[in-house]
């Protein structure tokens, strides 16, 4: 996903070396290379931007203190000595300052909650006492450093309380502390290490898109070719029929986070589909998945073919399948598949997806939480192409309608979360934080613009981002990105039109491309090369002369919410 | 010359011991698996009764130490369900005098042992 490390510096007010050696060995993506800040030098490392460990570059920072590491007024607490809330809760409004003010530093800044220990009982019946009780001023603590940070872009807290839950009576260690200053178990560290890759991925774009399911014993208990949907176990007064409904309801939700269905299924189809139809405790209906594969061919083609119906990649996708068989074909076949091992029994469906890494989201858009209907809509639309013989027909019959608006900040978020999380048609594959993007946007002769696209069966919201920079006669395309979505519909041809159009609006002569391979950008490539500029394939550049327009396709209705760009 | 009960005895006593030390070494070479979690490649320990684990000839830095004896005295707890410390015990270890995964195997092996006779 990415190709190098991605540096981070840990910075706490406890022994984080374990941590860091979790961190750099897990073999899940992405790749990281930690550097451990000098351990208590949580103050100095924040506030000395000379400080000898600024002198490397870091893409990430993590920092993980205790209460009294970033408020020091709470060690009067731990004393049962009497301290004002107020003195506490003014150090947390500083530690997020100084945590914020990292975000010049670093692409990202990450930092778990503060936790007290189990085994410290507080005040017993007064621990949740506001004043003296210890898990009171800590909840409280967590509360405003939550609200401190939450309008900070790329300021993300972590849930310390969910590592601790997961390791029971291993999340704090007494003699890891004495012997090393340790302060959780290694088992709550590693947790923590599973949930920094997972959030990095989500920041770098790289969370998964797509879970494809199998049906017979994985939606639904036995197998409906056999039974007949009627008894299928499914909901009802039964624990394994109500852990399947569970499951399902637990899917639906993820959908409405952004989430795409499928299903991969040995079935006939039409029974299959049927019991998807009928069966009165189905949560999950055909309008739910965006594609199905319900045949009796290899498993791995399905999913294969399912991510290319679907425009993703397959680092994109997500398999649950009760069969071993089945996750060890797929495996072995699509290694970039993510196919977790699955528990045998219903009731701990739910658990076990929900606990999956990548699958975590920075942000949730409107377009996220659409995004399942839109690909619904899609199986609707390749139904009405099946009638239609020409592509330029068939997309004149969409009605598809493009527009095209500055960046500004009511689109800012949009615009980065699809610059960062698109990996297909991606001319330079640049990672870039909202900060970064308004930056750079900034610059002399540089402009970004926003696409907008939809027609007659759906409105896709912000599905394209274009950038430009002129420099005298000649203009540089710098981002040419375009969602799935609306692939293959001639807005890739549009997107060019309107960078044509402004880079000679502002005096350019010519307008190059540079492409950028990576793994999954061929789609970018094939484009380009069939687009009519001009190509030196040596350097993978592209290259149009603006005194000839590039033109507008036919099927397309453009407008544009600026007088920037020009038809 | 032994009696059949007294010989089925010994012959248990065997058995037991072997069975321990069995365990103890399933139990270290799991701890060993722990430790190697946070180590790369060329770092990760072998599991062999050879590996040296204090000594010059050590392959692992203090930290990795602290954590191959509390991931082994965390599992040998729950398995044998009696505290057993090996803090002291590795720690004040001589540098100069190797300690290796075998020879600890025994000594836990002993000290097991000694807690199931005690009861």
């Amino acid at each position: 996903m990415n190709p190098r490390p991605l540096r981070g510096l840990l910075i706490s007010d406890f022994n984080v070396q374990n941590l860091a050696g979790y961190l750099e060995n897990d073999p899940g993506d992405p790749p990281v290379q930690p550097r451990v800040a000098p351990y208590g030098q949580v103050e100095p490392v924040l506030l000395d931007r000379d400080h000898p460990v600024w002198r490397e570059e870091h893409d990430f920072a993590l920092v993980w203190t205790t209460p009294a590491g970033a408020a020091p007024s709470f060690r009067g607490l731990l004393d049962h000595v009497e301290t004002p809330l107020a003195s506490v809760l003014g150090e947390v409004d500083v530690f997020a300052a100084r945590l914020a003010s990292l975000l010049d530093r670093v692409r990202f800044v990450l930092a778990p909650i503060w936790v007290s220990p189990p085994y410290d009982r507080g005040l017993g019946l007064l621990d949740l006492k506001t004043g003296p009780g210890l898990t009171n001023t800590v909840m409280r603590m967590n509360l405003r450093l939550i609200e401190a940070c939450e309008k900070t872009a790329n300021l993300h807290l972590l849930n310390t309380t969910r590592w601790l839950t997961a390791s029971g009576r291993a999340a704090f260690v007494p003699k890891l502390w004495y012997m090393a200053k340790v302060a959780f178990g290694n088992e709550v560290l590693r947790e923590a290490a599973r949930d920094i890759k997972s959030g990095l991925t989500a920041l770098l774009g790289g969370a998964r898109k797509l879970i494809v399911l199998d049906l017979d014993n994985t939606l639904w208990g036995g197998i409906v070719g056999d039974l007949g949907w009627e008894n299928l176990q499914l909901g009802g007064h039964d624990p394994v029929g109500e852990g399947y409904v569970d499951f399902q309801m637990a899917l639906k939700a993820l959908t409405r986070r952004g989430i795409l269905l499928a299903v991969a299924s040995k079935n006939d189809e039409a029974i299959a589909r049927e019991a998807i139809r009928r069966h009165p405790e189905m949560i999950l209906r055909e309008e739910d998945f965006a594609a199905w594969r319900i045949n009796w061919g290899d498993k791995a083609v399905s999913v294969q073919s399912l991510a290319e119906d679907l425009n993703l990649g397959l680092q994109s996708v997500i398999m649950i399948d009760d069969s071993p068989v089945e996750r060890a074909r797929v495996r072995e076949t699509l290694p970039e598949v993510m196919v977790p091992e699955w528990p045998q029994e219903s009731m701990l469906f739910r658990s076990a997806l929900l606990s999956l890494p990548y699958l975590d989201a920075a942000s949730v858009s409107a377009e996220d939480g659409a995004r399942a209907r839109m690909y619904a809509v899609e199986r609707l639309r390749r139904e009405s192409r099946a009638s239609i013989q020409s592509l330029d027909d068939w997309i004149e019959s969409l009605e598809l309608r493009v527009e095209a608006t500055p960046l500004r900040p009511s689109n800012l978020q949009r615009a980065a979360q699809l610059l960062n999380k698109t990996n297909q048609m991606n001319l330079s594959t640049r990672r870039q934080t909202e900060s970064e993007l308004v930056a750079w946007a900034a610059g002399k002769g540089r402009a970004v613009w926003t696409f907008h696209v939809s027609d007659k069966f759906a409105d896709y919201g912000l599905t394209g981002v274009l950038s430009i920079e002129v420099d005298g006669g000649d203009a540089r395309i710098i981002d040419f990105v375009l969602s799935c979505r609306v692939m293959g519909r001639k807005v890739e041809e549009t997107l060019l039109h309107a960078a044509i159009a402004q880079a000679s609006a502002r005096g350019a002569h010519e307008v190059r491309a540079r492409f950028l391979p990576t793994k999954k950008n061929m789609s970018c490539l094939a484009f380009l090369r069939s687009c009519g500029m001009e190509v030196d394939e040596a350097t993978m550049s592209f290259r149009w002369d603006t005194t000839r327009k590039f033109p507008l396709p036919r099927a397309v209705r453009f407008e544009v919410h600026s007088p920037e760009v020009k038809r | 010359m032994f009696s059949a009960t007294s010989d089925t005895r010994a012959f248990d006593r065997v058995e037991e011991g072997m069975e321990t030390r069995d365990r103890v070494q399933r139990l270290l070479y799991e701890a060993i698996d722990e430790v190697n979690l946070g180590l790369s490649e060329d770092e990760r320990l072998q599991k062999s009764s050879d590996v040296v684990l204090v000594g010059n000839a050590g392959r692992l830095d203090s930290m990795g130490l602290i954590n191959f004896i509390l991931a082994a005295e965390r599992k040998l707890q729950t398995e044998f369900q009696t505290d057993l410390s090996l803090t002291e015990m590795i720690t004040s270890q001589d540098p100069s005098r190797y300690l290796t995964v075998g020879a600890l195997c025994i000594t836990v092996t002993g000290m097991v042992e000694a807690r199931h006779g005690e009861s």
